[in-house]
C-alpha cells in the first residue's frame, strides 16, 4: 500500500504545474535551510561574509543536492520516459521495413479485432437508447410447438395489460410494411404498430413534435397520428423543419406527423431501423378486411409486448404473474390458448428475436475466432521479429550495460519501444477497423431482413470499444516486449562482445523459441487458410446447385396489395391487368402469378392422404405454395403428369392441388397420383384437395435443401397481399425488369413495389450466409497468408545474415550455388512441413465446429490443396529473396571483412 | 564507523524519532538535533537527509507545513503522522531487537 502511494506521488509529481510548484517549494526550502545555517554561523561570531561561505562548504554542492531531491521526488520520472521514448523513435526510423511490417502486423490485427468486438457489442450489450433498460422486459407466447420469441395474439396482450400488477405500463407492438407517399413517390417501408403508450413505456420522448395524442391508446378509432423515425424525416421528407403537423398519406389514409424521433432510437430490435409508428387502434382504418382478423382473434399471434417493472418490483414476482396470468388466459379462452402461456425476457436479450439469436451468436462466433487467429498470427510474427532483432543487437545492449546502464533501465527502454510499435499498430489499426466496417456493412446489406427495409449494421464504433482496443494495443506491447527483454538481459555481457558473429551450428539450440514461433505461425495459417479456402469451395458448390427452375431468361417482380386499401375481392382485376399488361411487353413470354418468391422461406402446412386420414402417424407437413395456372411455364417447371389449374379453379377456395414428384413418389411409390386426394388440416377445419398434377421437383426455400415434397395450391383471393410476377423473358432478363417497372408504375401508381430482380440476383442473394463466410475467412485466410510471408522471409533472412561465414567459406571450399540454395530453402521447407503437419490436428479440431456451416467435405481434396499450395508458394518466395542474398556472396570480401 | 557513514534505513529512524520528541521542526532544525545528539560522531549528509524527508512524505509518516522559525525565517515544518508514530514503535522494537541479538553475537567469550 505504502509504495503505491509513493509511487502516485512521484507520478503526480513529474508532471506539469505540480512539477513547478515542487521545483519551487524544494528551492525555498533549501534556501531557507542556508539562511538559517549562515544565522548560527553569524550567532558564533564570525562576519557576514565569512559566515555565508562556511554556510555553503557545510551545505556542499546545492545542485548536486537538488538532483538527489528531485529524484525521491520523482521529477525525474518523465525525463527518463521521455529519453526513452525517442530512443524508440529513432530506432523505428532506423530500421524502418521492420517497423512497417510490425506495426501493419499489429494493425491488421488490432483493427479487425476491434471492428468485430464493436459488431458483437453493438449486437449483444450495448444498452438500449431507452429509459432504465435494465427495468423493461418484452413478453412472448409460448407454446411448445411454436419455438421461442413469439408474439402474443392481440387479445391475450390486451387482457394482459389490464391484468398484471407488477408491470406498469405494458405496451405493445407489431411489424409491418406499410406504403407511404411522399415527394419521392410511394414506399413501402418498415413501420410498426404500437399501443398509444409505446413511447412513454420506453422512456423515449420524441426530439421534436408532441408525440401520440392520448386517444391514441384507444383499441379501436385511434387518431390518425404517426411518429417518424429521424433517418424517415432526413431521407424522405429532406429533414422539413415544419414536418411535424404536416400531412402523410399511409395505405391511403391521411396520417399527420406528431413527432420526430431522435437519431439514437431506430427501434427495438437491432439493426432495424423502423420508419413509421402509428397507434393499434388505426387498424380497420388501413388494412383491408381480411387483415382485422388479426386483431379480433385470439388464434393470430401478432403483437410483441413490452412492459416495466412497477417500482420495487422483482423479475421473479413478474415470472409467478405472468405465469398464472397465463395458465387463467388458458382457462377462460381454450379454443386458442390451449397450452400457450407468457413469458417475461430481459429486454437486453429481445433486440434480436430470440429465434434468430443463436444463428447470430454463431455467425460472430466464428467472425471473431477468425480474427482472434489473425491477431494470434500477427502476435508471434512481431515476437519472432522482435527477437531477431534482438539478437541482432546484443552486442548494443552489452556495450551499454558495460558502460553501467542498469538492467532495469534497459528493459524499461525495450518494453516503451514495444509499447510505441504497437501503439503505433492500435493507431494503424483504427484504419482497418473502418475497412472492416465497410466491408461487413456491405454483406450485411445482404442478410434477408424480415421488414421491408435491409439491415443496418450499427456502424458507429462505441467508445468502450476503442478502450478495449486501446488497452489491446498496450497489452500487446507488454506481452511481446517480455520476450526480447528476457532475451537481451540473460546471459553474460562479455560473451556477446567478443562473439563477432556466430559460427553456425554451435548455437542452433538457442533459436528454440523462433523456430517454435515460426512454426506456430505456419501451423495457424494454414488453419486459417484451409478454413477460407473449406468456405469458398462450399460456396462454390452451392453455386452449382441446380434449383430446378429456370435460372436465366426469368424475372421477379413483387408488389405489395395490402398497403393500397383494395379491398381482397378487389384485388383480382388489379391482378389480372398487370398480368395482361406485363405479357404485353416485348421479350415477355408468360407471366406467372405466386405470393411468395423463390428462395424466401415458405409455410408448411399439416395433411394426410386421404385414404389415411385418420392416422396421426400418415401427417405430412410439405412447403405450400399459391401459384396462378402459367406459374409453371414461366418457371420452366414441367408437368410429369396431368395439368395445370384451370380458371374457375383459380377463382374459387383451394379444392384441387399439384404435387411436386418428390411428394407424389414418397406418397405413392410408382404409382399416379391423378384423381387422389389429400386432406389439409386448416385451422379452420378440413379441406380436400384433389391432385390434379404433378411437376418436376424444384428447390423453394434455399438451394442447399435437399428432396422436400411441395404442394401447389390455386390463388384465390385471400392471400395477405404480397404478390410475385414471375416474368420469364425470351432474352436477357434484366431490360425486360425495367420496363416491367415502369409499366406497373404507369398502370396503378399507389402501387408500392417491393422488389425488382433477375433469377440470378434471387439465386445470388440467397446465398448471403455462404458468402458472408466465405469473403470473410477468405480475407482472414489471405491476412494470415501475408503475415506468414512476412514471418517466414524474417526468420529465413536473419539465418542467412547469421549464417554468412559458414555459407562463404562453403563456398570457398567448392560449393555451388546450388547447394547454397538448397541448404538454406531445406530449412525453410523443414518448417514448412513441420508447421502443416502441426496445423492439422488444430484443423480437425476446429473443423468439427464449422461442419454444420459448409456445403462439402472437410477433406475436400481441393480445399486442401488451395490451402497447402499458396503457402508453400509464398513461403519459398519469401524465403527465396534472402536465398539470393546468400547465393551472391562474396567469399573473398566477407571473410576479410569478418 | 567513519563520520559520515550511517547505516543503511537508520536514517529515516532517526528523523522519525526527532520529530517525536522535539514535535514539529524544519529540515535544518532535524539535522542539527540528530548531530548533536550523536555527541559530534555523526554529521549528515543533506543530500540523504532531505530525499529521506520527502520519501517519509510520500509514505505519509509525516506531513509538512510552511511556517515560521525561531528566528522569524519561513521554513518547511515536518510533523510526525499517526501512521508515523506507529511506524516508529514497531521500528523501535524491531531495532531493539537487532540490537541485543547481535549485542549476544558479540559479547567477546560467550561463543558458544
Amino acid at each position: 500500500m505504502r509504495g503505491l502511494r509513493v509511487w502516485l506521488h512521484r507520478l503526480l509529481g513529474s508532471l506539469g504545474r505540480d512539477r513547478r510548484e515542487r521545483e519551487r517549494e524544494l528551492d525555498e526550502e533549501l534556501r531557507s535551510h542556508l539562511e538559517m545555517l549562515v544565522d548560527d554561523q553569524l550567532r558564533s561570531g564570525l562576519s557576514p561574509a565569512e559566515a555565508r561561505k562556511k554556510a555553503c562548504i557545510t551545505l556542499g554542492g546545492v545542485e548536486e543536492l537538488k538532483e538527489q531531491c528531485r529524484d525521491a521526488l520523482g521529477l525525474r520520472v518523465i525525463d527518463q520516459l521521455g529519453r526513452d521514448l525517442q530512443f524508440a523513435l529513432r530506432g523505428i526510423r532506423r530500421t524502418p521495413l521492420f517497423s512497417a511490417v510490425v506495426v501493419l502486423s499489429l494493425g491488421i490485427a488490432i483493427g479487425s479485432n476491434t471492428a468485430i468486438l464493436n459488431l458483437a457489442h453493438a449486437l449483444f450489450t450495448r444498452p438500449l437508447p431507452i429509459e432504465d433498460p435494465g427495468r423493461v422486459v418484452a413478453l412472448y407466447s409460448t407454446q411448445p410447438d411454436l419455438g421461442v420469441g413469439t408474439p402474443l395474439s392481440f387479445l391475450n396482450w390486451l387482457d394482459l395489460r389490464q391484468q398484471s400488477q407488477t408491470l406498469e405500463p405494458v405496451a405493445g407492438y407489431e411489424w409491418e410494411s406499410l406504403a407511404v407517399e411522399t415527394p419521392r413517390g410511394t414506399s413501402r417501408v418498415p413501420a410498426q404498430l404500437v399501443s398509444g403508450n409505446y413511447f412513454q413505456t420506453l422512456g423515449v420522448s420524441p426530439a421534436r413534435g408532441p408525440s401520440f395524442s392520448p386517444a391514441a391508446d384507444n383499441v379501436l378509432g385511434a387518431p390518425l397520428e404517426v411518429v417518424i423515425s429521424h433517418h424517415f424525416w432526413q431521407n424522405y421528407l429532406e429533414g422539413d423543419p415544419a414536418a411535424v403537423g404536416r400531412a402523410l398519406r399511409i395505405n391511403g389514409q391521411p396520417f399527420t406527423i406528431v413527432g420526430v424521433t431522435g437519431p439514437a432510437f431506430t427501434g427495438l430490435n437491432v439493426g432495424l431501423q423502423v420508419e413509421l409508428w402509428i397507434p393499434f387502434g388505426v387498424y380497420r382504418q388501413i388494412y383491408p378486411e381480411s387483415a382485422w382478423g388479426w386483431y379480433e382473434s385470439r388464434r393470430g399471434v401478432i403483437v410483441y409486448g413490452i412492459g416495466r417493472l412497477r417500482a420495487g418490483a422483482q423479475m421473479s414476482q413478474v415470472r409467478a404473474e405472468l405465469s398464472s396470468i397465463g395458465r387463467r388466459l388458458e382457462r377462460d379462452h381454450p379454443e386458442f390458448n390451449e397450452n400457450r402461456g407468457v413469458q417475461a425476457l430481459p429486454i437486453a436479450e429481445a433486440t434480436i428475436f430470440p429465434w434468430a439469436r443463436p444463428f447470430v451468436r454463431n455467425g460472430v462466433v466464428l467472425l471473431a475466432a477468425a480474427v482472434a487467429l489473425t491477431l494470434l498470427i500477427a502476435a508471434t510474427n512481431v515476437a519472432n521479429l522482435l527477437l531477431l532483432r534482438t539478437r541482432e543487437r546484443r552486442r548494443e545492449v552489452a556495450i551499454r550495460l558495460a558502460l553501467g546502464v542498469s538492467r532495469g533501465g534497459l528493459a524499461t527502454r525495450l518494453f516503451v519501444e514495444c509499447i510505441v510499435l504497437s501503439g503505433l499498430g492500435g493507431c494503424t489499426g483504427i484504419g482497418f477497423v473502418w475497412l472492416t466496417q465497410q466491408a461487413l456493412s456491405r454483406v450485411i446489406a445482404y442478410i434477408p431482413s424480415p421488414t421491408a427495409g435491409p439491415y443496418q449494421l450499427p456502424v458507429e464504433l462505441d467508445p468502450l470499444v476503442f478502450a478495449v482496443a486501446f488497452a489491446l494495443s498496450v497489452l500487446m506491447g507488454l506481452v511481446l516486449g517480455l520476450f526480447p527483454v528476457l532475451t537481451a538481459l540473460q546471459g553474460d555481457s562479455s560473451d556477446a562482445l567478443r562473439a563477432r558473429s556466430d559460427l553456425g551450428g554451435g548455437e542452433a539450440r538457442r533459436f528454440g523459441l523462433r523456430n517454435v514461433l515460426l512454426v506456430t505461425q505456419l501451423a495457424l495459417s494454414f488453419v486459417a487458410l484451409l478454413g477460407g479456402a473449406l468456405f469458398l469451395r462450399s460456396l462454390s458448390e452451392i453455386r452449382e446447385l441446380d434449383p430446378g427452375f429456370e435460372r436465366q431468361q426469368l424475372a421477379f417482380l413483387r408488389v405489395d396489395l395490402s398497403t393500397t386499401g383494395t379491398p381482397s375481392n378487389a384485388r383480382t382485376p388489379v391482378r389480372e391487368r398487370l398480368v395482361r399488361s406485363l405479357s404485353a411487353l416485348p421479350g415477355v413470354e408468360r407471366v406467372g402469378v405466386s405470393p411468395r418468391e423463390p428462395m424466401d422461406g415458405g409455410w408448411s402446412r399439416p395433411m394426410a392422404p386421404s385414404e389415411s386420414a385418420a392416422d396421426p402417424d400418415a401427417r405430412i407437413s410439405p412447403y405450400t405454395d399459391r401459384v396462378d395456372a402459367a406459374f409453371f411455364d414461366a418457371m420452366g417447371l414441367a408437368f410429369v403428369e396431368g395439368r395445370a389449374f384451370t380458371l374457375d379453379e383459380l377463382r374459387q377456395p383451394p379444392r384441387v392441388a399439384i404435387l411436386n414428384q418428390e411428394l407424389s413418389q414418397r406418397l405413392w411409390p410408382g404409382q399416379s397420383a391423378l384423381g387422389r386426394s389429400l386432406v389439409l388440416f386448416d385451422l379452420e377445419g378440413r379441406a380436400s384437395l384433389e391432385i390434379v398434377g404433378v411437376v418436376e421437383s424444384a428447390k423453394y426455400r434455399r438451394l442447399t435443401e435437399t428432396n422436400e415434397g411441395y404442394v401447389y395450391m390455386p390463388l384465390s383471393d385471400d392471400y395477405e397481399g404480397l404478390l410475385t410476377f414471375a416474368i420469364r423473358t425470351s432474352g436477357e432478363p434484366d431490360s425486360v425488369l425495367s420496363a416491367a417497372v415502369s409499366e406497373t408504375r404507369r398502370l396503378e401508381p399507389g402501387l408500392p413495389i417491393v422488389s425488382a430482380q433477375t433469377v440470378s440476383q434471387v439465386l445470388n442473394r440467397s446465398l448471403w450466409g455462404p458468402r458472408l463466410a466465405a469473403a470473410f475467412l477468405g480475407l482472414f485466410a489471405t491476412i494470415a497468408l501475408i503475415l506468414s510471408a512476412v514471418g517466414i522471409y524474417g526468420v529465413i533472412s536473419y539465418d542467412v545474415t547469421r549464417r554468412t561465414r559458414e555459407l562463404c567459406i562453403r563456398v570457398a571450399m567448392g560449393a555451388e550455388r546450388f547447394d547454397i540454395a538448397g541448404l538454406v530453402l531445406l530449412d525453410s521447407g523443414r518448417h514448412y512441413l513441420i508447421g502443416v503437419v502441426a496445423g492439422v490436428p488444430v484443423a480437425y479440431a476446429a473443423s468439427r465446429w464449422v461442419s454444420g456451416l459448409i456445403f462439402v467435405d472437410l477433406l475436400d481434396p481441393y480445399a486442401i490443396v488451395g490451402s497447402v499450395l499458396p503457402l508453400g508458394i509464398v513461403g519459398a518466395l519469401a524465403a527465396w529473396i534472402p536465398v539470393r542474398r546468400a547465393t551472391s556472396l562474396d567469399p573473398n570480401e566477407v571473410l576479410r571483412t569478418e | 564507523m567513519s563520520k559520515n557513514d550511517i547505516l543503511q534505513g537508520t536514517l529515516a529512524l532517526m528523523v522519525l524519532k526527532t520529530l517525536e520528541t522535539m514535535g514539529p521542526q524544519h529540515g535544518y532544525g532535524i539535522a542539527r538535533r540528530i548531530e548533536q545528539t550523536s555527541g559530534g560522531t555523526l554529521s549528515l549528509n543533506y543530500g540523504t537527509l532531505y530525499p529521506a524527508l520527502i520519501k517519509l512524505f510520500q509514505q505519509g509518516y509525516v506531513s509538512a507545513e510552511w511556517g515560521l522559525s525561531l528566528n522569524n525565517r519561513r521554513a518547511k515544518f515536518y510533523e510526525l503522522t499517526p501512521a508515523g508514530r506507529k511506524r516508529l514503535a514497531a521500528q523501535t522494537q524491531d531495532w531493539e531487537r537487532t540490537v541485543e541479538l547481535l549485542g549476544r553475537f558479540l559479547v567477546p567469550g560467550d561463543s558458544s
